[in-house]
């Protein structure tokens, strides 16, 4: 083991960079936990359905790191992670840095609970900033917005 | 550039977050914007066109006017910026399905 390895940063959340805001969002498949475990933790079929067929790595083991060349909304945009919890078939959770993520650590975590031969996925993105807003008040129009909204 | 990329670009400028200020109130005639922004109608016509790429405003000709009316939905996006996310997780668990429908049922060893 590395030094790295056991610097306090490189362990768990880190929460002091994470962002206020979580997404949640649960989806059903009718393939068995391990099979959907396995499309999330084999670097090639992360590839096909995760990446639109781009390029990904993925040393899945609590502290490994994945790269992945995502294909969304009409380009590439790299994603940066380390596995933070690996723990197959029921759940694998990861730290996320895009630049939609303003470089920041969010965290995603993937829940799979067997229901009657079909598997119940629960996705948590916890931790992302708040973009707009964000970007919006260093440029100073967040105020703008708010004064917006009722009218939308 | 996503629609939400074009309308952050957009709304990143200060004349056309005044320009689209002005517009909450009510259709404008593109030549009344010139006035009260003291821009040439050339300069003012840049920036509704950056407008009009984004999505934010839509421009309607009645006659020989052009008018200018916001178009309220890629804003109600920039603010809630948090779709972003949400669509794209949607659309990608989506893909998972499709992809495990392709995969053959081995039982697993992994």
């Amino acid at each position: 083991m590395n030094a790295a390895m056991k610097s306090p940063l490189m362990q768990g959340r880190n929460a002091k960079v994470m962002g206020p805001h979580s997404i949640r969002l649960t989806h059903t498949y009718s393939a068995k936990p391990e099979k959907v475990f396995r499309a999330w933790t084999d670097a090639a079929s992360i590839s096909a359905w995760l990446a639109g067929g781009e390029y990904c790595s993925a040393d899945v083991r609590v502290g490994g790191l994945f790269y992945i060349e995502m294909r969304a909304l009409e380009k590439i945009n790299p994603h940066y992670g380390r596995y933070l919890r690996v723990d197959g078939p029921r759940a694998l959770e990861f730290t996320w840095v895009s630049e939609w993520t303003m470089g920041k650590e969010s965290v995603v975590l993937i829940q799979l609970v067997e229901r009657k031969g079909k598997t119940e996925l629960t996705l948590t993105h916890d931790g992302l900033p708040n973009e707009i807003l964000a970007s919006a008040h260093t440029e100073g129009w967040s105020s703008f917005l708010e004064q917006l909204e009722p009218l939308l | 550039m996503s629609k939400l990329d074009l309308a952050f670009a957009a709304l990143a400028d200060p004349t056309r977050r005044r320009i689209i200020q002005h517009l909450s109130r009510g259709r404008t005639r593109v030549t009344d914007l010139a006035l009260p922004f003291a821009m040439s109608l050339n300069a003012v016509s840049k920036h509704v066109k950056v407008l009009e790429r984004s999505g934010l405003v839509r421009r309607e000709r009645l006659g020989r006017e052009h008018y200018l009316q916001l178009h309220g939905s890629p804003l109600r996006e920039v603010v809630r910026w948090v779709s972003r996310y949400e669509r794209f997780w949607n659309e990608k668990l989506d893909a998972l399905d499709e992809f495990l429908a392709n995969q053959p049922d081995e039982e697993s060893s992994t």
